[in-house]
């Protein structure tokens, strides 16, 4: 997760495996430690970068997520604590089996 | 400018027909002189960028609320830097935001400067910054949805690489290694 100041924006990346037989979605994502959190993906073409919201995001059996910068990503918006290097935070990802993932997220530069 | 800046990189780059240093980024034939970018920075003082004749100038328009691109770049440029160790003292580390109603030059440059002391932020009025996108012939455009404090913007990807001649001499497209940046710097100096 990125650095930030209190109502800054953020981004986490992290990866999702699915160990299963059917596809796994990702249907929303909550992160404490911001306002609002959303599954987002650059989209880079012909020299312009664009935010396409995700609303999910749809994992092949025995495949994964990648969330990784410059493609899909977690935007985080208005920061409600300011994040430093070396900070822990908290992810919670919901999915399409109706549980709930949690990702504990290293703050980095 | 970007989109026939590209095609001619590729032009360049297909046909063979460029000569000098083997630069990682796309070479613009002939290189353009840059357009002004007459921007405040958080002390108020406008960037002339005919003062910087002499240095290697890297320009990325980009904005503070920019969640993934804007703060992978800077990130990467805080590497380059770091590889270029005393040379970078020939180098100006340009971050112009496209969102003026939101990037105030002290915003701006707060962002920029938190990736490093060097790194210089720019804006000023709306009108300021449009006619400054409109020189470098450049758009950004606010997407769809959002609110008015968490909307996005579509921005310039690519960084505009100036040599000591005060032209644009190459593009660097996101995902070059700070290495392949470093290394274009310097054989820009």
């Amino acid at each position: 997760m990125r650095p930030g100041l209190v109502g800054e924006m953020s981004a986490a990346y992290f990866t999702v495996p699915n160990a299963g037989s059917d596809t796994l979605r990702l249907t929303g994502v909550e992160i404490d430690a911001a306002a609002h959190a959303s599954f987002h993906r650059t989209i880079d073409s012909a020299g312009t970068a664009r935010m396409v919201a995700q609303d999910t995001i749809a994992i092949a059996p025995r495949d994964s997520a990648v969330l990784a910068p410059r493609g899909l990503h977690v935007m985080a918006h208005g920061l409600r604590v300011p994040l430093a290097a070396g900070d822990t935070v908290v992810i919670r990802v919901f999915t399409s089996r109706r549980d709930t993932l949690l990702v504990r997220a290293a703050v980095r530069e | 400018m970007l989109t026939r800046s590209l095609l001619a990189g590729v032009a360049c780059a297909l046909l063979g027909a460029c000569t000098g240093p083997d630069f990682r980024g796309v070479v613009l034939e002939p290189p353009e002189p840059a357009p002004a970018l007459a921007l405040a920075d958080s002390n108020g003082t406008v960037l002339d960028l005919a003062g910087e004749r002499g240095k290697v100038v890297l320009v990325f328009f980009g904005y503070t609320h920019c969640p993934d691109i804007c703060p992978t770049t800077l990130a990467d440029w805080r590497k380059a830097k770091g590889l270029l160790g005393d040379e970078a003292r020939a180098v100006r580390w340009l971050f112009v935001t496209v969102d003026p109603e939101r990037d105030t030059p002290q915003l701006a440059h707060r962002y920029a400067a938190r990736f490093d002391r060097d790194f210089r932020g720019l804006s000023g009025t709306p009108d300021q910054v449009r006619a400054a996108m409109a020189a470098w012939k450049i758009g950004s455009v606010r997407d769809a949805g959002g609110t008015d404090s968490s909307y996005t913007v579509s921005h310039p990807s690519v960084v505009f690489v100036l040599d000591r001649e005060g032209r644009v001499r190459l593009l660097h497209r996101q995902g070059m290694p700070p290495s392949a940046i470093a290394a274009d710097i310097r054989a820009l100096l």
